[in-house]
């Protein structure tokens, strides 16, 4: 087990905080002698199995595509979102105004 | 060349690049490095892994330049979190194409490849580079529905001790094959770079060597 890449994966993710590591730690990291396929098989279960989904036009589409994902997927674990957490953020599109904001 | 792409949600894609480029700019990174917007990927709805893509061609002092990259990628995220941001699902789609590309992941949104400079022809990562390595597990020959991630596991399995060639080391090695004596110990083909698939992300720039045995040639492994 890498636990530098392991760190690296949840850098920066809900409730992580980015890594501290420089350009040479992440680069060796990434050469320890894992082969790339266990690396891949570690990452399978997390790796979304709907990879196409389209992004809703509307925030509150994201329930319709969760249980999409469910529906496709029952094994797969959903992060439920807190509609208390959406705010509104600047963005280049005028037609979006909220976002949910996960991190 | 260490090209690095970041993942984002197209519609936040516009924002995120802003806010990181004003940081490579107020650090003075802009001027050694190229720095560009993939408005491809903004066009679509979908998520994309290489809404901003950064060359890094400089071979003095990569390590430092990307260190500050890094460094300025990090305080972009902190400063504009919002922007950055991905729901679970988009995480996860996005962590699937970083691994099916061959990626380096540093974070859910930031991924590197390290490229020779001329391999492939300059094409792009996914064009070239990622064409290379599923040539060489036999990926790009079967049909679209079986190149799922477990049948592309099975073949990265079965072909581990490969090494990727690219293009420019066999154009570079060809004459060098029709006459082995020429081969000299210290010639710009023991530094030719290559890609193993142990670390398909990686080249190993200096390190690894090409002798003659016996008449034959052999590669030996990096010492590092």
């Amino acid at each position: 087990m890498n636990t530098s890449l392991d760190a690296l994966q949840t850098s920066g993710t809900e409730g992580t905080p980015l890594v501290d590591m420089s350009w040479k730690d992440i680069r060796a990291a990434w050469s320890t002698g894992e082969p790339y396929h266990a690396f891949y098989q570690r990452m399978l279960p997390r790796i979304c199995p709907a990879e196409n989904l389209e992004i809703p036009a509307d925030p509150d589409n994201y329930a319709q595509i969760d249980q999409q994902v469910v529906d496709a997927h029952p094994g797969h674990i959903l992060h439920e979102l807190n509609r208390e957490e959406v705010e509104p953020v600047l963005s280049a599109s005028n037609s979006i105004k909220y976002y949910p904001v996960i991190e | 060349m260490t090209r690095l792409y970041v993942g984002l949600d197209p519609r936040r894609a516009l924002d995120a690049f802003t806010t990181l480029v004003k940081e490579l700019h107020s650090r003075g990174i802009l001027p050694g490095i190229q720095v560009c917007l993939n408005l491809e990927s903004m066009h679509s709805r979908k998520i994309s892994n290489d809404s901003i893509v950064i060359y890094v061609n400089k071979s003095q002092d990569r390590q430092e330049l990307l260190d500050k990259i890094l460094a300025a990628y990090k305080a972009a995220k902190r400063s504009n979190i919002s922007s950055f941001s991905l729901t679970p699902q988009q995480r996860d789609a996005l962590l699937g194409k970083h691994v099916e590309t061959y990626r380096a992941i540093v974070d859910s949104n930031l991924t590197f490849v390290e490229m020779a400079s001329d391999e492939a022809n300059a094409m792009s990562w996914d064009a070239g580079g990622v064409q290379l390595i599923d040539d060489a597990i036999g990926m790009s020959g079967r049909p679209l529905a079986e190149r799922t991630h477990q049948s592309r596991i099975q073949a990265l399995m079965q072909a581990l001790k490969k090494r990727i060639w690219t293009r420019s080391t066999s154009k570079a090695l060809e004459p060098v094959l029709r006459n082995p004596d020429s081969v000299q110990e210290g010639t710009e083909i023991q530094r030719i770079s290559k890609r193993n698939l142990q670390f398909p992300a990686l080249v190993n720039y200096t390190s690894d060597r090409l002798v003659k045995k016996g008449g034959k040639f052999e590669m030996l492994p990096s010492a590092a």
